[in-house]
């Protein structure tokens, strides 16, 4: 056999035991493994085994990911959601849906601190949920709204995801945190815009809160200042250079811990809590670093990715038509699997097959632009039927809504998530403008 | 951010609470190095700025005691059933069939963690004779590798544990 068809039946493999619930991490190391050995042989792989785990650990851009892991627990319990969901919703309470908007704006502020999309979500409808309901919103657009406005929290820096992309690929992780800004900004407003449409059609969804006046917006606004203060210090201070992501993640972890002690009511025991959580974050995601270690290593020797990305360059395919193919496959792979393993175990392949592509822009453009896309693609399968897991945390916090009501009350979500991608593929502008600005 | 598999349960037998125990103690160790790192980054990034003064070689601390902190954090993980994995297509199966399957993936995941302990061994005794160091400060790089072994090992026992348990709950 090739090594070519070793690598297709491997992954072929791989996918069968995927379907009988074996772990992600351990399918893809006992193929990794297995592979390895039926193209180099046995003593490699043992002498490869001696260390590599130690190698796939020890890795200073990936101490990031432990950090802002903190950082995303700590700033769930600094008690910062309810100032942010209050601010904007002096600012857009009054409007027709004006609530179910001040969810998505409390979604994308705490998004700013936070690099987990469930650790948004589920925040967030803590304390907006209440509220949605004592307006009388209808149960779809309140679980809705809440659901994929927990995305943002990925979208926006910081991000974990957006770390092991760039990992993966071997991009520089700083500019990979400026490519996201303007398109999870979009994500936002886009969101605010499907709520605004929504209630033009069905009104009694979405019925107005109350005005405020300019001194209790600014009041509420000011109210906020711990979230843009750790914002502006974390995401600025890596933008502009002044410390490397894992030093400021550091910053992010430390301000949000003092801010969960001093106004979140943190106690030993929650410091605990946030560090095991954390810890068993961390164990989840290395555990799947180390099964993609051994299954690229076997990827790698089987020179497959490569062969593929000739393969596809000479077959005259446009590459607009192979970069949607590739969407059209996240978002099958997105209905059943994790955000996080799906870029892990496709980007090895994926990504030698976009850089053979001619997009017209230089390979370090088409890093940040064909991530940015990927990323909302991934995030796509968090509020899609049937594991969609946004949508099943919000909707059992919302017990007296229907599972069907809220993936209803996605939709409007995900034709505005449609357009957004449609934008950013036509205009990579969007997200380079930003990176070419700062570098 | 992943999913958790469903049905956590704590162990509640002897051996099952001993390894509890144990990985506990460990993930508690990785827990506090995590934020113990974080605390030095801070103080490095502030004295860099400030006083001109960084910790020599933080990033090195930081790189390695990562390492050490993950290795600390995989057999709890698996305890808590931390593992990712897709529940959509065994979901219509009874419960029996799908503690069957866990069973299988836990024996899978014993032989390699098993197996990795023992090449880490190996490892370790490669990185004392040929003296491996840190660039910077020097820092000797064996020591890491009893840690992951150890830890690796736990991780195989834990699954051997997961997987009897498993095994018992299919033939019930």
């Amino acid at each position: 056999m090739s090594s070519f068809a070793i690598a297709i039946a491997g992954i072929a493999l791989l996918l069968a035991l995927l379907v009988v619930r074996v772990p992600v991490a351990v399918a893809m190391m006992a193929v990794g493994i297995g592979g390895y050995v039926s193209i180099s042989g046995l003593l490699p792989l043992l002498n490869y085994a001696k260390t590599s785990a130690y190698w796939a650990f020890s890795n200073y851009d990936l101490s990031v990911v432990p950090m802002f892991l903190l950082m995303s627990q700590f700033a769930s319990k600094a008690g910062l959601s309810r100032a942010l969901f209050e601010s904007a919703n002096t600012f857009l309470g009054h409007r027709r849906g004006g609530v179910a908007m001040a969810a998505i704006g409390g979604c994308a502020g705490f998004g700013a601190i936070c690099g987990s999309s469930l650790a948004t979500a589920a925040t967030m409808a803590k304390v907006a949920l209440p509220e949605l309901e004592r307006y009388r919103y209808s149960g779809a657009l309140a679980t809705g709204a809440l659901a994929a406005g927990g995305t943002l929290g990925i979208l926006i820096p910081p991000s974990v995801v957006l770390v092991i992309y760039a990992i993966a690929v071997e991009a520089n992780i700083v500019t990979m945190f400026q490519a996201a800004l303007i398109p999870g900004i979009l994500a936002a407003l886009g969101y605010l815009l499907a709520i605004a449409v929504y209630v033009r059609v069905r009104p009694e969804a979405g019925p107005v809160g109350v005005r405020s006046g300019a001194a209790a917006r600014w009041r509420a606004f000011l109210e906020t200042w711990p979230v843009m203060l750790i914002f502006v210090v974390v995401i600025g201070g890596i933008y502009a250079g002044v410390f490397t992501p894992t030093e400021g993640a550091a910053f992010g972890a430390f301000g949000t811990a003092i801010i969960a002690f001093w106004r979140g009511g943190l106690r030993l025991d929650g410091f605990i809590e946030c560090v095991m959580g954390a810890a068993i974050s961390t164990g989840m995601i290395f555990m799947i670093l180390l099964g993609a270690d051994f299954f690229n290593a076997f990827l790698g020797l089987s020179r497959m990715p490569n062969e593929l990305a000739a393969l596809i360059g000479e077959s005259g395919l446009a590459p607009i038509a192979v970069l949607l193919l590739m969407i059209a496959i996240y978002l099958l792979l997105g209905c059943v699997m994790d955000s996080l393993a799906m870029i892990l175990l496709t980007v090895p392949v994926f990504w030698p097959v976009v850089a053979g592509l001619d997009f017209g822009m230089p390979e370090a453009d088409v890093k940040m632009w064909y991530g940015i896309i990927v990323l909302i693609v991934v995030e796509v399968g968090l509020i899609t039927p049937p594991v969609g897991l946004n949508v099943f945390v919000i909707n059992s916090m919302a017990p007296n809504v229907r599972l069907k009501e809220t993936f209803a009350g996605v939709l409007p979500f995900l034709a505005s998530d449609a357009v957004r991608v449609a934008l950013l593929i036509l205009f990579p502008a969007i997200t380079l403008w930003l990176p070419q600005l700062l570098n | 951010m992943a999913e958790i598999q469903s049905g956590t349960t704590r162990p509640a037998d002897a051996v099952g609470r001993i390894l509890l125990l144990l990985a506990y103690l460990l993930v508690l160790c990785g827990g506090f190095l995590m934020a113990a790192l974080t605390v030095m980054t801070v103080v490095s990034v502030l004295g860099r700025y400030l006083f001109s003064a960084p910790i020599f070689g933080d990033f090195e601390l930081v790189t390695m005691g990562t390492a050490v902190s993950v290795f600390l954090f995989l057999p709890y993980c698996h305890l808590m059933r931390g593992n990712v994995v897709i529940d959509l297509f065994l979901s219509w199966a009874p419960r029996r069939v799908q503690s069957l399957f866990d069973a299988l993936s836990g024996i899978l995941l014993a032989v390699i963690a098993g197996g990795l302990a023992w090449r880490m061994v190996h490892g370790g005794i490669d990185m004392f004779r040929y003296n491996e160091q840190s660039y910077i400060l020097a820092l000797p790089v064996w020591p890491i590798f009893p840690v992951a072994v150890f830890a690796l090992a736990l991780l195989a026992v834990a699954c051997l544990y997961t997987a009897l348990r498993d095994f018992a709950a299919a033939g019930r």
